[in-house]
């Protein structure tokens, strides 16, 4: 999406008609600021994008309901119409687009206004000039929809103040959807539900018309069965999200806890044991999966011994009956008999003694072939035991090593006890305690919701191995007539499909979460000041972690200034992909897309340092970049980094009735009107090209 | 990145090829379906992929 201009009438600040155009992002200028003084409608022009193409408005936003120019409601008459429109003129992979929503409000005698219609009017715009209309009017919406679905415009149109929200640990609902939505995986993922659920259900009800009763008795089954498994799904869905919503809780009370003075040894100390618990744990892990590796590549040993005494026996009765080592070389043998003369000297004549003799020679140089085979068995029964007592030395080693961790384990989860029944006495703190009680209040619920989880999982495990033996079933059957194979055919394309989409998203969610990973990091590494590390899970929360003994450990107290520069890395991490994921698809058609950056307020809170390194990435990150700036925001460290990417250039002349308030902004060495005192009784603001 | 992308492209590659080719259509007529209908109502995205199932699947 290229934002090409913005027409806005009567729109809050705004009076009249105003209008911009934007830096076309098809060179290295690709930022268009806007400079307004505090009030002169920044956050009014963020919302003129976002009401034009949603009919909403961000939830910063104060009065939404009043959207109509004061100027403009004062200078109409009573009973008069006042027009409140702002038109957006964009393009979409070559198409031109211009989107207008209009409010018309009626004044009344007492001043208020009353709404009396809203519209929106969609227009393809074709290289000839010509509109063409999208009608009817209901399917204007949709078609907004679906060029810039709503649920992505936080991430395009936002308060650079509040983006912080995004690096929340409870936004990652959000942040999956939007990465999935923007990056087109949301697609495979619907096929496939689509694919399993509707069609199969329409191709199922055709089969049972080919009068099969075992077949259609099978096919019952397996619609309870598809039922069950929905019905299970929803409920780990419910369980998960309630386990999720108790560590939101829990880390919520618990950074509260944290700020308590009284408590703060306690928490500290809390942190410390969880730290070494979650260590213990995962050598624990580590030292069963080892054990389980050796059992299964050595474990047969413990049950070979009677086998390696009775094959030892086995050689050791063939050496005593002389049958091993042969005694001489079979070779030497057949040399004597082809060259027909003894090593005696004498010949050997057919059916001599000598003959006979060297014939029974020949007959016991056969086994010299079986001593090689029987003494590598030897050797190997030798090498079995070695191993096999190996084997129980390490089994004694790795059990010994799991019964102290065990141990060690289980003094850390009394030591944490300890400490969470001192954080609950009220003695010590009460709010501590009180908040203490909560904690234990959400762990219990999430504990019973791990419960339920287990077991639904479980449960979901035989529904699923129950389907597949059913789906199996229906599938052998032989019916009767040619089109209930043909459906069978169908049906067996659908689910095949269906788990090769399911398989594409999987594999597209991996890259792009890969890929957001890596360019957060390397966005954070260069800005941030402290030595944390920046990082998207694989459940999509962005986290920042630490190195304590040598071990990374999750950041809780980051600053708001720190999860701005978060947050915004990763917009501008997941605006970059996007376009690479346009310019190389993958094999299956182009998706992403190009994504333009409209921002108010970007740089508020921020230190200096945080300025300029966010000003520094993001026009590289993204082709288009809308910035609206106060003059204290965009002050030195952006105006040098920006200021050569500048392609268009405004400012927000706020006009005001108090006189004597007249100020100018220095722009790039010109000195421009920003603040006008008038003697117009209502303030507005007018857009003026610099 | 552009390595990442190569990755996905081979693996992608991989699971298209366990497909027969009418799987391979059908896969990518639902896709389609999917990008462009993408807000429509779900009776009429039902419809649309049934008919595609029939249609390639004959």
């Amino acid at each position: 999406m290229k934002l090409l201009s913005l027409e806005i009438k009567n729109f809050r600040q705004f009076y009249g008609d105003q209008e911009a155009e934007f830096a076309s992002g098809e060179t290295e200028q690709n930022i268009t600021v806007f400079h307004g003084f505090n009030g002169a409608g920044k956050t009014a022009l963020l919302n003129a994008f976002v009401w034009c193409l949603y009919a909403k408005v961000t939830e910063d936003f104060e009065n939404p309901d009043r959207l109509e120019n004061e100027r403009a409601v004062a200078l109409a008459g009573v009973g008069s119409e006042v027009r409140v429109s702002v038109c957006l003129r964009f393009e979409v992979k070559g198409e031109k687009w211009r989107v207008e929503r209009s409010r018309v409000s009626v004044k009344g005698s007492d001043g208020t206004i009353t709404r009396k219609s809203e519209t929106v009017a969609l227009q393809k715009v074709h290289s000839s000039g010509e509109f063409e209309d999208i009608n009817p009017e209901s399917a204007r919406q949709d078609r907004i929809d679906q060029i810039l679905p709503e649920t992505l415009y936080p991430f395009f149109f936002f308060n650079g103040e509040r983006v912080e929200r995004l690096a929340r640990e409870d936004a990652y609902d959000q942040v999956e959807s939007g990465i999935k939505t923007l990056l087109d995986i949301e697609r495979y993922e619907r096929g496939a539900r689509h694919l399993r659920k509707d069609v199969r259900q329409v191709l199922t009800e055709e089969l049972k018309t080919s009068g099969d009763v075992e077949l259609e008795q099978a096919q019952k089954r397996e619609a309870e069965l598809n039922r069950a498994e929905e019905e299970q799904r929803s409920a780990i869905e419910r369980n998960e999200a309630n386990i999720r919503a108790n560590n939101d809780e829990i880390r919520v009370l618990e950074e509260r806890q944290a700020a308590i003075q009284e408590v703060d040894q306690l928490t500290k100390e809390r942190e410390r044991l969880r730290a070494e618990e979650k260590r213990l744990r995962e050598r624990i892990a580590a030292t069963r999966e080892d054990l389980a590796r050796r059992i299964s590549r050595n474990g047969y040993l413990a049950f070979a011994p009677q086998a390696l005494d009775v094959t030892e026996r086995e050689i050791d009765a063939a050496r005593t009956k002389g049958h091993i080592p042969a005694k001489i070389k079979p070779h030497f043998v057949s040399d004597l008999m082809t060259d027909g003369k003894c090593i005696c000297g004498q010949p050997i004549l057919p059916g001599s003694s000598h003959e006979d003799s060297l014939l029974k020679w020949k007959h016991l140089t056969g086994l010299a072939d079986l001593e090689d085979q029987i003494i590598q068995v030897k050797s190997g029964v030798a090498r079995l035991r070695e191993r096999r007592n190996d084997l129980f030395e390490q089994l004694d080693k790795s059990v010994a090593e799991l019964s102290g961790l065990g141990t060690e384990l289980s003094h850390m989860a009394a030591a944490l006890s300890a400490v969470e029944e001192l954080l609950g006495d009220r003695r010590l703190n009460e709010d501590a305690a009180q908040l203490q009680e909560a904690i234990h209040r959400a762990q219990r619920q999430k504990d019973t919701e791990n419960q339920q989880l287990g077991v639904a999982r479980n449960v979901l495990q035989q529904i699923l191995d129950g389907l597949e033996a059913i789906k199996d079933k229906i599938q052998k059957f032989n019916t009767r007539s040619e089109q209930g194979k043909l459906v069978q055919r169908q049906l067996r394309a659908v689910e095949n499909v269906a788990k090769a989409l399911d398989e594409i998203a999987r594999i597209q969610k991996d890259d792009v979460r890969g890929a957001l990973d890596e360019q957060i990091a390397e966005i954070w590494r260069d800005a941030a000041i402290r030595d944390y590390t920046a990082s998207v899970t694989s459940d999509y929360r962005l986290q920042l972690t630490k190195l304590v003994d040598g071990r990374p450990q999750l950041v809780t107290g980051a600053s708001t200034g720190e999860k701005q520069v978060l947050a915004l890395s990763f917009v501008a991490s997941l605006v970059r992909k996007a376009r690479e994921n346009a310019e190389k698809d993958a094999g299956l058609g182009s998706t992403g897309g190009y994504y333009p950056i409209v921002m108010d307020s970007p740089f508020g809170s921020l230190e200096d340092h945080y300025r300029a390194k966010i000003a520094h990435w993001l026009p590289t990150l993204t082709k288009q970049v809308v910035v609206m700036a106060s003059n204290t925001q965009w002050r030195v460290e952006v105006e040098t980094e920006m200021r050569a990417k500048i392609g268009r250039e405004y400012v927000l002349e706020l006009h005001t009735p108090k006189p004597g308030q007249d100020r100018d902004i220095d722009v790039d060495g010109k000195s421009v009107p920003y603040v006008r005192s008038t003697k117009d009784a209502t303030e507005m603001t007018l857009i003026r090209r610099v | 990145m552009a390595h990442s992308r190569e990755k996905v492209r081979a693996e992608i590659a991989k699971v298209l090829g366990a497909l027969t080719t009418e799987e391979q259509h059908l896969l990518s007529k639902v896709i389609r379906i999917e990008e462009d209908q993408i807000h429509l109502t779900r009776p009429r995205v039902k419809d649309e992929l049934v008919r595609q199932v029939r249609l390639v699947i004959s």
